[in-house]
């Protein structure tokens, strides 16, 4: 990873932890590494844990002071506890592929490219839900939430571009865009972090020619930055 | 002393956390008017009694920028303060921002102590 890859990734990761603090007292996890490998090692860690809090119900069924002649489940109950493991109840959503809901926004100066955030939608309404201090159901619909993730795209492209120059140097952004499903290509990908957030996960990415070449420590590019 | 703001930003959702930190910093009573645009702020500022224009930079239609510029090329509303809150704001921008008449600059995400000071500061003006 070059060094001006590094930089690219601390002033990203920096713009998204700081917003989303300062906007909805929200803490990010950079994850490192693959995705796939991050979702693969929590799934499996999930197992483990359902299953060692299974042995313990099974154990804990087995310590009680029952008379060993009476049956726990009388004939005819069909809990399904009778074994003495108790059904774990899995969350609502497991498994349930969500919707993602995409913004993004034009970088105009002193480099060109965009900035792409996608949300996962429950994040997406949980976040709109704290940035707003709690929301009425009349107020919790999708334009007071494309408005909110619109919001944040503008203020992390901001905090992002200038954690990325110097001081003294002019820099532009584009109006925001926002929509539901199928996120549109991004421009050249430069960069691509994801944050565990609560057990969602938002992917930050950017995009475009200057930031590619950026990261390859173009001379022309460094001068643009410096 | 600011008893009507105009409050100009495309989103809703910065609009109202303008409101907030401008409610938190002491100012509940104040009558808030909302513009998306600097068209619509211009308009509002040029048919109401306003105290403060507080506005992103950033806008379709009208831009802060040139709100801004609108604003104290008016001979009669030379006078009233503006504060611009944006996510575009670094030393060069304060600078540009502060040169064309701008009372205080700040910096998204924003939050009621800045704006607090930020009042302080344009009140000692």
């Amino acid at each position: 990873m070059s060094v001006n890859e590094k930089q690219l990734k601390r002033c990203l990761a920096q713009a998204v932890s700081r917003t989303l603090e300062s906007m909805a007292f929200e803490q990010g996890e950079l994850i490192e590494g693959s995705l796939e490998q991050y979702l693969a090692d929590k799934e499996k860690n999930l197992n483990s844990l359902l299953s060692s809090q299974a042995v313990e119900t099974a154990d804990s069924s087995d310590k009680c002071d029952l008379d060993p002649n009476e049956e726990a489940y009388p004939p005819g109950d069909s809990s399904g506890e009778a074994d003495g493991v108790s059904e774990i109840e899995m969350p609502l959503t497991a498994g349930i592929i969500e919707e993602e809901l995409w913004t993004s926004i034009s970088i105009l100066k002193p480099l060109r490219g965009e900035m792409i955030l996608i949300f996962p939608s429950l994040y997406a309404g949980k976040l709109t839900e704290a940035i707003y201090g709690g929301l009425s159901d009349t107020d919790s619909n999708e334009v007071t939430v494309n408005d909110a993730v619109a919001e944040v795209i503008n203020i992390i492209a901001g905090c992002f571009i200038q954690e990325l120059i110097p001081s003294n140097k002019r820099f532009e952004l584009g109006l925001p865009n926002t929509g539901w499903g199928e996120v549109p290509p991004a421009e050249a990908k430069a960069l691509e972090l994801n944050f565990d957030i609560g057990g969602h996960i938002l992917t930050a990415i950017v995009g475009g020619e200057d930031f590619q070449n950026y990261v390859r420590e173009n001379d022309k590019i460094q001068e643009k930055v410096s | 002393m600011f008893q009507t703001i105009i409050v100009a930003d495309d989103s809703v959702t910065a609009r109202m956390i303008i409101k907030r930190c401008l409610e938190i910093a002491g100012l509940c009573d104040a009558k808030f008017l909302d513009a998306r645009d600097g068209t619509e702020a211009l308009e509002l500022a040029k048919n109401n009694k306003v105290d403060l224009l507080v506005t992103d930079l950033n806008m379709p239609k009208m831009d802060g920028r040139s709100l801004l510029k609108h604003i104290k090329a008016s001979p009669r509303l030379f006078d009233l303060p503006v504060l611009v809150v944006s996510s575009l704001t670094n030393q060069a921008k304060i600078d540009e921002l502060k040169g064309l008449g701008a009372a205080a600059v700040l910096g998204k995400p924003i939050s009621p102590v800045e704006i607090s000071e930020a009042l302080k500061s344009i009140t000692n003006e």
